[in-house]
């Protein structure tokens, strides 16, 4: 049996209020990259580290680490256990700090017990911070990085531990163009190198249609839709953001979405205006 | 695009540590530096050749010179060692489990609560029987100063918030257990009143070869647990939504450490009283020097503090001539300008 992860009924209170209300993420795979959309406080980030065992829950989210393994509850799994297979990023990125980036990594190292003496562990970062072009900020306190960089950083602490499932808060949201899509790109190259999945909130509707195989989408802590992303339905980003929105294939075959109008009174009257026209 | 290889940051890693032992090592020399300066100085005119003489070799010294130097000079300039350094111990871990570049045992209200739970101890004549004061006096000091840090503990989870907030919370327990402190010496004796006025500033001249003895053993015996715990306080200055999802159990460690500095806290209020600034500003002169990596960060704090209180009590005995001002004074003197200083430089550094 292979990589994989599910949840049943998945619920979460806190202080309260229900913010996951019965997720039910039928089996994720290994290679898939799941992009988990909605607006702000539908339960992302929430799902997300119920997911890494940062947040309890009731109901069920099972892992399959893959060969050799059993089918276990997150909840259940030492830390770790879960600390190894499980790598979550959060939505802040590392703080301003005199540390360098490269006794960060080593700490990380030391931290998930993957230390393995000074020469492997130098060999294993230089790989990771090679691939996120960070080489030359190795022996530079935090400090002196951008936003931007710092949380490449984060990325690089996460793909340190060579984790069976990634689930990364918003990694794009200090990044340029370039950037975005580079760690994207990066994302999907490690899951299919490590055999992994990864689980990825995001804002931008559009690297998530274009980057991931498939699309959560989330509203007021219940799944709206669970698709693939070539299949996402306009219809469900209309109810979801309350925005009027198109999707069009662009002219090398990737899905765009296009925002036509808000769903403001003004533009609601427009509408009904065009209505009445269309009728008359 | 650099490329770079394991090798190339191990050697350029190993630089950077052997600088960092290098400056720990200058620090330790300023250290023997000052704590020479330190047994040299006082009201009583001794020559310094003498003195120094006297610490390898006893029977040259004169009978009164003899107690000047083992009586008075060497457990005051020893316990000034060990209390910098169980105050720059405590200051730096707290900064770092708190995330506060302000954080300290006077700043957070640790101090003002031991001096608190050892003048209530006293003045209402709490004691353990069959157990000497020597151990009886920090016990109560501790149990002041760790309340004082789990308060400060539940009050920051309880009312969420940033943990920044847990300074605005350490200087609300500094001025209640001021005030107590204040109050309670209306029903103190003459004497027991004494003896709080030596805890709220604090005086090196007090302690001999016990209570030397005792505040060493405490630095000794806390070290190797902070030492345990410097991958776990490394990855928490990274931030600690980061260091969580790696496996580091926050909430646990900061409870370690508010035991662990409560702790030094205490001892070091006991013996030698409230002293201030000292575990504000000698962790950021060994992060300064050091960086943050806890492995060479903790014990340069330690080193820092030392230095600083060693430096500070020589200059307690050289302002007034024929006296010595109590230690407390002088620190405080010198910190609060060094305590704006960081306020302006960290707010810059966007806080």
């Amino acid at each position: 049996m292979t990589l994989q992860l599910k949840t049943e009924n998945l619920n979460v209170h806190l202080s309260g209020r229900h913010i996951l209300k019965d997720i039910s993420v039928p089996s994720l795979a290994a290679g898939e990259l799941v992009g988990v959309i909605g607006p702000n406080a539908a339960g992302k980030s929430t799902l997300l580290r119920s997911l890494a065992g940062l947040q309890r829950y009731t109901g069920i989210a099972r892992l399959h680490a893959g060969a050799g393994a059993e089918m276990q509850d997150i909840a259940r799994m030492t830390p770790a256990q879960r600390i190894r297979e499980i790598a979550y990023l959060p939505q802040q990125i590392p703080q301003v700090s005199s540390l360098t980036v490269y006794e960060l990594l080593l700490a990380s190292l030391q931290i998930a017990g993957l230390s393995n003496g000074a020469e492997k562990d130098a060999t294993t970062i230089s790989g990771v911070l090679n691939k996120l072009d960070l080489g030359e900020y190795a022996m530079r306190p935090l400090s002196e990085l951008s936003g931007g960089k710092r949380q490449l950083v984060a990325v690089a602490m996460v793909l340190l531990k060579k984790p069976k499932v990634l689930l990364l808060d918003e990694p794009t949201s200090a990044l340029d163009l370039r950037w975005q899509v580079e760690v994207l790109n990066l994302t999907r190259r490690y899951l299919q190198e490590h055999n992994a999945l990864a689980l990825i909130a995001i804002h931008d509707l559009n690297l998530a249609l274009r980057q991931c195989n498939r699309l959560i989408v989330l509203n007021d802590g219940e799944i709206a839709a669970d698709c693939a992303s070539r299949e996402l339905d306009s219809e469900v980003i209309r109810r979801v953001y309350g925005v009027d929105a198109r999707i069009e294939l662009c002219s090398n075959g990737d899905p765009v979405v296009l925002l036509t109008a808000v769903e403001t009174g003004a533009s609601q009257s427009v509408v009904e205006h065009m209505n009445m026209m269309e009728k008359q | 695009m650099s490329m770079k290889a394991g090798p190339d940051y191990i050697s350029a890693y190993r630089h950077l540590n052997w600088r960092r032992s290098f400056l720990l090592f200058l620090i330790a020399a300023s250290i023997s530096l000052s704590f020479l300066g330190d047994i040299v100085t006082g009201p009583a005119v001794l020559s310094a050749g003498d003195l120094l003489t006297g610490i390898f070799d006893g029977s040259s010294l004169s009978r009164a010179e003899s107690v000047i130097l083992y009586q008075i000079r060497l457990p005051d300039a020893l316990i000034a060692l060990a209390v910098g350094a169980a105050l720059g111990l405590a200051g730096v871990e707290t900064q770092t489990v708190l995330n506060n570049p302000l954080a300290s045992p006077y700043t957070l209200g640790l101090s003002s609560s031991a001096a608190l739970g050892a003048a209530i101890s006293i003045v209402f004549d709490i004691s353990i029987p069959g157990v000497a004061e020597w151990i009886s006096l920090p016990f109560f000091a501790f149990i002041g100063s760790l309340s004082a840090g789990l308060a400060i503990l539940l009050m920051t989870a309880a009312f969420g918030g940033s943990i920044n907030t847990a300074i605005l919370f350490g200087i609300a327990i500094v001025f209640l257990s001021t005030a107590l402190t204040a109050a309670i010496q209306y029903v103190a004796t003459a004497e027991a009143t004494q003896l709080i006025v030596f805890w709220t500033i604090g005086n090196l001249t007090r302690a001999g070869w016990l209570e030397v003895g005792v505040v060493s053993a405490v630095v000794l015996l806390v070290l190797p647990f902070c030492l345990r715990d410097v991958w776990q306080l490394t990855l928490l200055k990274g931030g600690e939504e980061q260091a969580s999802s790696l496996g580091v159990p926050v909430k646990r460690l900061r409870l370690k450490v508010i035991l662990r500095t409560s702790l030094l806290a205490a001892v070091a209020v006991c013996f030698v009283g409230t002293i201030s600034f000292v575990g504000l500003v000698g962790p950021h002169i060994a992060r300064l020097l050091l960086g943050e990596n806890h492995k060479y960060l903790i014990p340069g704090a330690a080193l820092s503090g030392a230095l600083l209180l060693s430096l500070a009590s020589i200059v307690s005995k050289s302002l007034l001539p024929g006296a010595i001002i109590p230690v407390g004074i002088v620190t405080s003197l010198i910190g609060v300008p060094i305590f704006l200083l960081l306020v302006l430089t960290q707010k810059r550094a966007h806080l």
